[in-house]
């Protein structure tokens, strides 16, 4: 299996935009390009009517984000995740972020006034749903912004660029989009999502950099749990119909 | 290259010139802005420029150099603040590897951890022994085996997403450039070694907990001995303090 034809005409053409790996993170997460496939350098240089340097740049990149496995010699190949790969994922996700907390406690002093508004607005919309028992329209949006927001906030008052590169490279597989699919509808995470941020806002306020540490940590492990149990339930009901991953890897190992 | 793959992971020859040269720039032997040539590179190291180009794409990817068409490739100036934070980070990838490890360890891995403790503690010996300060070799022996013990600590986590975040942290600087807090304060030798026994320990008795702050405190050791080598040279910027 390899890049074929068709998705010439389901990958935008991205020469102009320029960033390749981005166009392939997310065909690869939406699954347009399936597990298995074969990114083979000379034929992503042709699609995207660019030359090989920033082909394997992207290339680069995808392996970082635990998206492609790399060999030497070899075409890149899109990776089957498991669950437990992203078990994995928001473990190290989350003493990641427990760090950011902690750095941002010691270098920027206004950074929990900064995550204040948002954690108003998601409290909003937190008690919208419970109130009508529905999603409001634009829920997703908003909560994802919401998200965005609290941790980019963080990220950047860490004032770390590598620390933030390597989150950004950790949760590559996990983009928010994601995560909302997985607490979509459900009041309790929803709920529990907003009281963590606003626990981990609090204890920034008071300078205890520690506490704040830990329960940022335990709220990335629960958003992953939630992730874990999304993907778990998916596999399984894409178990149920003709197993097209296996005809994938059958494909590729033969 | 066009009708063959072109390799994607960087060659024997390209990791080797990767290493020399992240540590070069590391220690500030070229100056921020300063050109990459690829010619004189492969002059330099007596290979072709395939495995130059391929290095030198490595330390964009590290963030040690930058690339532009028509331009090439230029070394960009690392801070002693990005250098130190990457060991902050690391001190905290190798808490999570060893606490996990306590659950995943084999006890042949463990005996090879230990295999490579004793090497260390030999390095350290013998150093402690000589009148003469380090003899010749020493940073290099004890430089492989220290990238050994910890690489396979890492490995023992058993977590993919773990051992690239560490190998992205740690690619970030050449690890031997923590020698030079040893240079200067030779004792610093055998405060590792007993810090590596601390964690074969805490492997040994499945202490997940101990394990973790055995782990994170070693990385930190170095963190601060490097922190007062770069201030003794003066050469440092206000780093935040950090609760460790």
């Amino acid at each position: 299996m390899s890049v074929g034809i068709d998705l010439r005409y389901s990958l935008p053409t991205a020469a102009e935009d320029g960033d390749v790996a981005e166009v392939l993170r997310a065909a690869i997460l939406n699954g347009t390009i399936p597990p298995g496939t074969r990114l083979h350098q000379p034929q992503i240089a042709d699609l995207f009517g660019i030359s090989r340097t920033p082909v394997r740049e992207a290339l680069h990149k995808l392996s970082a984000w635990g998206l492609v496995d790399l060999v030497v010699n070899h075409p890149a190949t899109v990776r089957h995740l498991q669950p437990d790969h992203y078990a994995d994922v928001s473990v190290v996700w989350a003493e990641l972020a427990a760090l950011a907390v902690e750095l941002s406690v010691l270098r920027d002093a206004d950074v929990a006034d900064a995550l204040r508004q948002g954690v108003r607005d998601e409290w909003a919309m937190v008690e919208a749903l419970t109130r009508d028992l529905q999603m409001p329209s634009g829920a997703g949006e908003t909560w994802i912004g919401a998200q965005e927001l609290f941790h980019t906030t963080i990220i950047e008052a860490s004032n770390s660029p590598r620390l933030r590169e390597m989150i950004e490279s950790t949760t590559g597989i996990v983009p928010w989009q994601t995560i909302w699919k997985a607490v979509e509808g459900r009041p309790y995470p929803l709920r529990s999502t907003v009281l963590r941020h606003e626990e981990v806002m609090v204890l920034m306020r008071r300078g205890a950099a520690r506490e704040a540490a830990d329960a940022m940590r335990s709220h990335i492990l629960e958003l992953g749990n939630a992730v874990v149990a999304f993907v778990r339930h998916a596999r399984d009901e894409a178990s149920t119909d003709p197993p097209l991953d296996d005809a994938l890897t059958r494909d590729v190992q033969h | 290259m066009s009708s063959t793959e072109s390799q994607i992971a960087p060659s024997g020859a390209a990791a080797e010139i990767t290493k020399v040269l992240a540590a070069e720039i590391l220690r500030g032997e070229h100056e921020a802005g300063s050109p990459l040539r690829q010619a004189s590179l492969a002059e330099r190291f007596e290979v072709s420029r395939t495995p130059v180009r391929e290095a030198l794409h490595q330390l964009v990817a590290l963030g040690l150099g930058t690339f532009q068409p028509h331009v090439g490739f230029h070394v960009r100036g690392i801070s002693r603040e990005e250098y130190l934070d990457a060991m902050v980070i690391r001190a905290r990838l190798e808490g999570l590897a060893a606490e996990r490890a306590t659950k995943t360890v084999q006890s042949t891995q463990l005996a090879e951890l230990t295999q490579i403790e004793r090497e260390l503690e030999q390095v350290s010996n013998q150093a402690a022994s000589s009148a003469t300060g380090h003899p010749l070799g020493a940073r290099q022996k004890w430089s492989r085996a220290n990238e050994r013990f910890h690489d396979l600590l890492v490995r023992l986590a058993n977590c993919p997403p773990l051992e690239a975040a560490h190998t992205m942290s740690v690619r970030a600087y050449p690890r031997d450039v923590t020698w030079l807090a040893v240079e200067r304060y030779p004792s610093a030798l055998e405060e590792y070694c007993n810090d590596h026994r601390g964690i074969l320990d805490a492997l040994r008795r499945s202490d997940p907990e101990a394990a973790r702050v055995q782990a994170c405190a070693h990385v930190e050791r170095a963190l601060d001995y490097l922190r007062l080598v770069f201030e003794v040279d003066g050469e440092t910027h206000a780093v935040a303090p950090f609760a460790g």
